[in-house]
């Protein structure tokens, strides 16, 4: 259900940045149904990827044949991702609080902390310079929170305008 | 006159003073894949996964599949022929580039 609501997310002829996981089903399914002109950009430097399969991760082999382009985690974070041509991106969170803010990096305090989780990863990048973000995760009260132990991702960091969140 | 059909320099990822040595290992990267040569093998990398998610199962592996086989031609074989054909890959190739000027 959560892999249908996020395909969903993606309009037709968008560009979109795939992560690990729950968005790469979700934008596979939406090339193959409503958004086929959806160009899909993988982190790892997979641009415009054609699967013929459902990829198993963003390494997966079956993402390069067809590709337009095979650049690196430099190009796409670089003249792709800074240079503003991400439509949507989707990221995971542990925490997020009302103003759409992300956390992956600790549970508790930063320095001392109950949980260290993964960090930002590509996470932060995507957060600040796509052009939406879209958040996928599993809600539960411990994790939609008034405010997040650490802003690993920026949302709205105090603003006041909505996000749209997946739960 | 003889000509000399280029690699694709593009694709160059050591140049040859670099290079102690050159070892010809099929299916080298297993359970990895090799564009152009192999298919990841989910099935080994997921049965991989969860023995590695504890020492007594990690140990049983170690045993099984590197200290129980001789050499990588014993690996192979003990991966079986039905499994490395399965594996191998298909063709998709991309049109060759004209280094000309």
């Amino acid at each position: 259900m959560m892999v249908v609501a996020t395909a969903r997310e993606i309009k037709d002829g968008e560009v979109v940045l795939i992560g690990v996981g729950l968005p790469l089903v979700a934008a596979f399914l939406a090339k193959r149904t409503h958004a086929p002109n959806a160009i899909l950009l993988s982190e790892i430097g997979v641009v415009d990827a054609r699967p013929k399969r459902l990829p198993f991760a963003v390494t997966d082999p079956c993402l390069i044949p067809g590709a337009a382009m095979a650049c690196s985690l430099y190009d796409v974070f670089g003249f792709i991702l800074q240079g503003g041509y991400v439509d949507v991106g989707f990221l995971g969170a542990a925490q997020v609080d009302k103003y759409g803010n992300i956390n992956t990096t600790v549970i508790g305090d930063y320095f001392k902390p109950k949980v260290y989780l993964s960090g930002s990863g590509g996470a932060n990048d995507i957060a600040s310079l796509a052009k939406r973000t879209v958040i996928v995760m599993r809600q539960g009260k411990k994790r939609f929170v008034e405010k997040v132990d650490y802003i690993t991702s920026p949302g709205h960091l105090t603003g006041y305008s909505s996000r749209e969140k997946q739960a | 006159m003889t000509r000399k059909l280029l690699g694709n320099l593009n694709r160059t990822v050591f140049p040859g003073f670099i290079v102690d040595a050159v070892i010809e290992l099929p299916f080298g990267q297993h359970p990895w894949h090799k564009e152009g040569y192999y298919d990841m093998d989910l099935e080994f990398r997921n049965m991989y996964a969860k023995m590695e998610e504890r020492e007594e199962t990690l140990r049983k592996f170690f045993d099984e599949w590197v200290y129980g086989v001789e050499d990588h031609v014993a690996y192979l074989n003990k991966l079986g022929f039905e499994r490395l054909w399965r594996l191998k890959a298909k063709h998709a190739y991309c049109y060759p580039v004209n280094y000309g000027y």
